[in-house]
Formats: C-alpha cells, sequence, structure tokens
C-alpha cells in the first residue's frame, strides 16, 4: 500500500473511532475539516458523506461492531450499492439482541447479495429492487430468474414480484414452480395485486402441506392466465373481510 | 404490561402469582403480562440487614409456570403454578417446601381491565428446632461443674423436632389502567393462613433426678409431643407501576396489610403484623424467548407461605429486611414455522400471541413532500392485550400499536414507496411476521412480514 494511502486510512480509521466515541466530536470534525484543504480531508468527507449518520445509529452497537458496520456500509457504498438495506438489518440485528458477529455476517451475506442483485436486475434498478433480489438470491433463487423477472416488469416496478417470489420459495414451493409462476402473472399488465393474491394462496395452503401449495398455485396461476382471475383482483379478496373503518 | 406487586416478584407467594394482568410477582409471569405459556427459575438471597442476625438469612430456589386454558366469553382464564424451595441452612429447618396452584380470569371493560384470581398453597415444613440450634450458637458452653463441686446442669428443654403444615386460600381482584405509556394497577386481596405445628419436645431432667438401672444409674430424659393451632385472616392493598424503557420492562409495587385478624391457641408462637413492602423487578429480554430477571424488595415477608412461618421469621417483624432475586423466564421454545407461527409442542401458542391473523394497508399521500405515503395498519387480534411493532418503518425501535374497535390494533407510519421490513408481537410474546402478509428472509430468527408500498407511478 502507498504511504499516502496508508496515512489516509489511518486517519480515516481514527476519526471513525472520534466519530463512534461522541456523535458530536464527528460534527465538528465535518465543520472543520470541510473548511480546510488537507489530503485527510476527502477521506473525512467520503467516509461521513457514504455514512449515513441520520440513519445509522451507532450507538446500538458495541463500538467493535458499529466500526466495522461502518467500514462494510463505506466499501458497499463505494461499489455503488445502496447502504439503507444494510443498515436495516444492522438495526434489526440490534433490535433481537443477537451478536455483534452474526449482525456482520448477516450484512455482509446481504451486501454480497445486493451486489449480485445490481449485478442482474441492472443499475437503474430502484432501492427496493435491489433489496428484494438481494433477498431472493438469498433465498436460494438464480440470478438468471432474477434477470428473467425484471424483464418482465417496467423499470421500478419488481418489487412486489421479487417479494412474491421469495415468499413463495422460502414457504417450500420449488424454485422453478415459484419462478414460472410468478414470471407468467408478471408478464400480465398490472397484476401486482394479481401476485400478491398468489402469496396469499400459497401461504394459506402451504398450512395444509406442500402439496396443497402447489396444486393451489397451479390453480391460481391457471385462472390468472385463462382470465377467471382478475389481474387487477385485491390481494385482500383471499383473506379475511374488510372491516369498515374505525369511527 | 400489567404489574403486581413486587414483593410478588420477588417471593413467589400465592399473590404474587396472581395478582392482576400483570402478574409481575410470580417468576413465571413476571414482565408483561401475557397468557403465554412460560416457565421461570429464580434464585433468591437475603440481604444482610445491619443487625447481624443471621437467622434474617435465607435462600430459595423458586420455580413457576403459566398455562393459558381459555376462555369463556370474553374472559380468559389461565393457571399458575409456582413451587418454593428453602435451601437447608441450619437455622430453622431441615427445608421447607411449598406449592401453590391459582386460576386467574381476566377481562376488559371499556378502555380498563379487571382481573381476579383465587388460589389454594400448601407449605411444609421438616426440621429441628431453630431454637436448639440459636442457642446452640449463641450461648457459651456451660461447664458441667462450677467451682465449690455445684452442679449447673439444669433441666434442659429442647424442641427437638418440629413439623409445620400449612395452607393458604386467597381471593383477590383488581382493575389496571394505562396512564401516558405507563400501565397502573390497583388491587385487594383476602387471604386465610391456616397453620398446625407438631413439636417434639426433649427435657433433661437435672442430673440429681437419676434413672436406676441394672449398672447404676442413667440421666433422666423425656419426650412430649405438641400440637398448636394457629389461623390468620389478612387483607392487603396493592397498587403497582410498570413502564417500559427500550425492550426492558420496569415494575414497581407496594403491597401493605390492610388489616390481620389472628387467632391461636395458647401454645402458638403469635404471629406479627406484615410490613409494608416495596419491591422493584426488571425483565430484560436477551433473546426472543428468554429473558433475564432482576428483582429486590424491601422485606422477605412475603416470600414463602405467607403467615406459615411468623415466628420463625424475625425479618417479619422488621421494615427493611432486603431481599434480592435474580433468574430467568423462558416464553418459549425457539421452534418455529417457516411462517413465523410457534410449532411443535407448542403450538398452541398461536392462540395465545393473539391470533393476528389478518392486517390491511390504506395509502393515501399525506407527506408535504409527496414521496411519503401514509400507512395505516390494522391488526385483528381481539384476545391481546398490547400489540408493538418494530420495522425500518420505527428504525426498529419497539411501538405501541392502538387498540381500535372490534378487537383490532391500529398503527400509522409514514413510509416511502419501497420495501419495508416489519414485525409484530401481541402481550410480549415472540415476535412473528404478521399472517397475511408475505415473508422475508428471516435472518435472525424471527420471521419479518413484506409490506410493499408502491409509489404514484404505480
Amino acid at each position: 500500500m502507498r504511504p499516502h494511502a496508508t496515512t489516509s486510512l489511518w486517519l480515516a480509521l481514527q476519526l471513525l473511532s472520534a466519530t463512534m466515541a461522541s456523535p458530536l466530536a464527528a460534527a465538528t470534525l465535518v465543520v472543520t475539516t470541510r473548511g480546510d484543504t488537507t489530503h485527510a480531508t476527502v477521506s473525512i468527507d467520503t467516509i461521513l458523506f457514504r455514512d449515513p449518520q441520520g440513519q445509522f445509529d451507532a450507538a446500538r452497537f458495541d463500538t467493535l461492531t458499529a466500526n466495522a458496520l461502518r467500514l462494510l456500509f463505506d466499501d458497499a457504498a463505494s461499489k455503488g450499492l445502496p447502504t439503507a438495506p444494510l443498515i436495516n438489518r444492522a438495526l434489526e440485528g440490534a433490535a433481537r439482541r443477537v451478536s455483534g458477529a452474526r449482525i456482520l455476517s448477516v450484512v455482509r451475506a446481504h451486501a454480497v447479495a445486493l451486489a449480485g442483485a445490481k449485478s442482474a436486475l441492472g443499475d437503474g434498478s430502484t432501492v427496493a429492487e435491489l433489496d428484494a433480489g438481494a433477498d431472493a438470491l438469498r433465498a436460494g433463487i438464480d440470478a438468471k430468474t432474477l434477470f428473467v423477472v425484471r424483464s418482465t416488469r417496467p423499470a421500478g416496478a419488481a418489487v412486489t414480484a421479487l417479494v412474491v417470489l421469495t415468499d413463495v420459495v422460502n414457504r417450500g414451493v420449488p424454485i422453478s414452480t415459484a419462478r414460472d409462476a410468478v414470471i407468467t402473472i408478471a408478464r400480465i399488465p398490472r397484476s401486482d395485486d394479481a401476485l400478491l393474491g398468489l402469496q396469499s394462496t400459497v401461504a394459506k395452503n402451504a398450512q395444509r402441506g406442500p402439496g396443497m401449495a402447489l396444486e393451489a398455485l397451479n390453480r391460481y396461476v391457471r385462472g390468472t392466465v385463462s382470465g377467471a382471475v382478475s389481474p387487477s383482483t385485491p390481494a385482500t379478496s383471499d383473506r379475511k373481510p374488510v372491516r369498515p373503518p374505525d369511527s | 404490561m400489567p404489574c403486581v406487586l413486587a414483593s410478588l416478584v420477588i417471593a413467589p407467594s400465592l399473590s404474587a402469582q396472581v395478582r392482576g394482568d400483570a402478574p409481575i410477582a410470580p417468576a413465571a409471569t413476571i414482565g408483561p403480562v401475557t397468557d403465554a405459556s412460560t416457565l421461570s427459575v429464580l434464585g433468591m438471597a437475603a440481604l444482610p440487614d445491619g443487625t447481624g442476625n443471621s437467622l434474617t438469612q435465607r435462600n430459595d430456589l423458586w420455580l413457576g409456570a403459566t398455562q393459558p386454558i381459555g376462555r369463556i366469553g370474553r374472559v380468559r382464564f389461565a393457571a399458575l403454578g409456582t413451587g418454593n424451595w428453602r435451601v437447608p441452612q441450619g437455622v430453622g429447618a431441615d427445608g421447607q417446601l411449598e406449592g401453590t396452584l391459582a386460576l386467574r380470569a381476566r377481562a376488559r371493560v371499556g378502555a380498563q381491565r379487571v382481573w381476579s384470581a383465587i388460589s389454594y398453597g400448601h407449605a411444609s415444613v421438616n426440621g429441628a428446632s431453630p431454637t436448639a440450634n440459636i442457642l446452640g450458637s449463641a450461648m457459651p458452653p456451660i461447664p458441667s461443674t462450677a467451682p465449690g463441686g455445684l452442679n449447673l446442669r439444669a433441666t434442659d428443654t429442647t424442641v427437638s423436632r418440629r413439623v409445620d403444615v400449612g395452607a393458604i386460600s386467597r381471593a383477590e381482584a383488581g382493575v389496571m389502567t394505562h396512564v401516558s405509556g405507563m400501565e397502573f394497577s390497583f388491587g385487594f386481596s383476602v387471604e386465610r393462613a391456616t397453620r398446625a405445628t407438631t413439636q417434639t419436645l426433649t427435657i433433661d431432667e437435672p442430673d440429681a433426678i437419676m434413672m436406676p438401672t441394672v449398672s447404676g444409674s442413667t440421666p433422666l430424659v423425656s419426650n412430649r409431643t405438641t400440637r398448636s393451632l394457629q389461623r390468620r385472616d389478612i387483607a392487603t392493598g396493592i397498587a403497582s407501576l410498570g413502564f417500559h424503557t427500550g425492550p426492558t420492562t420496569w415494575l414497581v409495587s407496594v403491597t401493605s396489610p390492610v388489616a390481620t385478624w389472628i387467632s391461636n391457641d395458647v401454645l402458638s408462637p403469635r404471629a406479627g403484623m406484615l410490613p409494608t413492602v416495596a419491591s422493584l423487578a426488571v425483565v430484560q429480554p436477551l433473546t426472543a424467548w428468554l429473558s433475564l430477571v432482576g428483582a429486590a424488595a424491601t422485606n422477605a415477608a412475603t416470600v414463602g407461605g405467607t403467615a406459615l412461618r411468623d415466628d420463625l421469621e424475625n425479618q417479619r417483624t422488621r421494615n427493611f429486611a432486603p431481599v434480592l432475586a435474580i433468574g430467568v423466564r423462558i416464553a418459549r421454545l425457539p421452534f418455529r414455522r417457516t411462517d413465523g407461527t410457534p410449532g411443535g409442542i407448542l403450538g398452541f401458542e398461536t392462540r395465545t400471541l393473539g391470533a393476528v391473523d389478518s392486517l390491511s394497508v390504506e395509502q393515501g399521500v399525506s407527506a408535504p413532500d409527496g414521496d411519503t405515503l401514509r400507512v395505516v395498519l390494522l391488526i385483528d387480534a381481539p384476545r391481546a392485550e398490547s400489540v408493538e411493532l418494530m420495522g425500518d418503518a420505527t428504525e426498529w425501535m419497539v411501538t405501541q400499536m392502538q387498540r381500535a374497535t372490534n378487537g383490532r390494533w391500529r398503527a400509522e407510519l409514514k413510509l416511502a414507496p419501497g420495501m419495508h421490513r416489519i414485525s409484530v408481537r401481541a402481550d410480549g410474546g415472540a415476535w412473528i411476521a404478521p399472517p397475511g402478509l408475505p415473508i422475508g428472509n428471516d435472518d435472525y430468527g424471527s420471521p419479518v412480514g413484506m409490506i410493499v408500498v408502491r409509489g404514484k407511478r404505480r
């Protein structure tokens, strides 16, 4: 590593430690260093810019975990990946009171999946699509399937399809069957509600056994394609009746 | 999140168990009110009270369990059981066993909650006389003969064996209400305790009285058995306060005797009035199913069967005889199905979790920037006493949902278009994915539901 780069990294780590120890100190650092032109300014601003302080509450983690998470977020940002889903996973882990090592493992795995989802879904995908795609990859769905789902939906509109695909797979439906069903319905315009209806149908029948879920899925897809089930059917149609609004 | 008496917390007495919704006391139900199956284990130890009296020292192991047993109309019933074992310590007894069973009923009346409970407990004490031990350790050795040849060994009477058998019957009722996020509980209980004490007295006659034998003579020793009965009725007032700081539950309570009526025969030691007891309990969740429980009380008066051992418990007559307790509470076993509902032998827990069985999302643009949508979550949980949620919309902070009509619970969130993760729980139970929503990856052992908010472009 070059001496300049080494110095920048060292300074960055020191400033990270200061940031962790005192949010006030971190804010002060931003103010003072932005007006300077020292070589460290770039590193500081880069780190603080890439690390959305407003979302990442470092106080919920121990110092080691928080520092490691910051480095992970910075690394993800440098690769053009969204950090919000990663921060979300980290905060969830803190809320569930799991160990710092477990949190780091989950965040790291999700970052890798986000990179895979970005590659499969394309650079123009929204953060929600990348997040949903990463979930799908981690559920065992391959990148090629993500690409096909992406191609069936307009830009920014693949989230529901990806979420439903992941849910159906998580409920025990074979990946190939789930993929075919979701893609078939996703090709129909404005079919988000129909996709949610598919998810609801599978969820209800999965409680009766994997075979029932599979049969219900196939029946639902046939009905949707043949027009027996409207693509715009509200997802709640398969649920309990909606009660009147609260007074 | 009900609270009960702190004394109850520490003292797994009957009252603790059934005190209100928020069975604060019994380890089995320490913490937020829940009808879910729980098992708790607490270790309790008395602290030095500054008097140097070792009689106030005691150590107990306490077990408690709660099991929902169903409902009739709007009234829910639960069974509570506790067992208490006092560690033998050479003072008073070789050990003590106690057990209580309680049937608790809870219901909601308007915005308030009411509870009532009946309990029965049984206690048994078998051991040597505390008096003998006290004298043996506190008095200096007595020389067999004094100067001048005078024999100082006088008549010595000790209680060589003692058996206490007691029973408690209790009825209580109270009301709970929420004010500014805190839960206040007020109640009243009436208890009748009876005790039968059988003592074997060993009497050493003065050395001057000798029993002639074939080989000469031997000192005369006689044994006598006495039996005494005691009954006490006591009325107690209860007030408690419970609140949350993040996931931590705090319970503060005060229990004070209002009146006591005692009847006993001449041989029975006269029981004293129980002191007012203040206590504090803290429940810190460690995982989704395991919580650490810590508690402290100003007096151990309610530990064990109340009124059953008054003569043996010096601390009962003291206002300050602190007790500490620490232990764990197991809310369930970590077995779950992929949809987040408990599986295996604890499958019945799905009912006690509040039957969260539907959720609806109402969308409408409300934020000035137009990018944030108002999302109203409505969850059906008519059997739940409280419902909480957390997710990225709350930055994964636990948020209380508000009770709506028809058994529904409502929360309003401002969500940007996209995908959001959310978990809910009822009555302080396990976090689950709201049934009806797509489930996301289970990264941390607790499933989450996915809410997809579509933007105006769609």
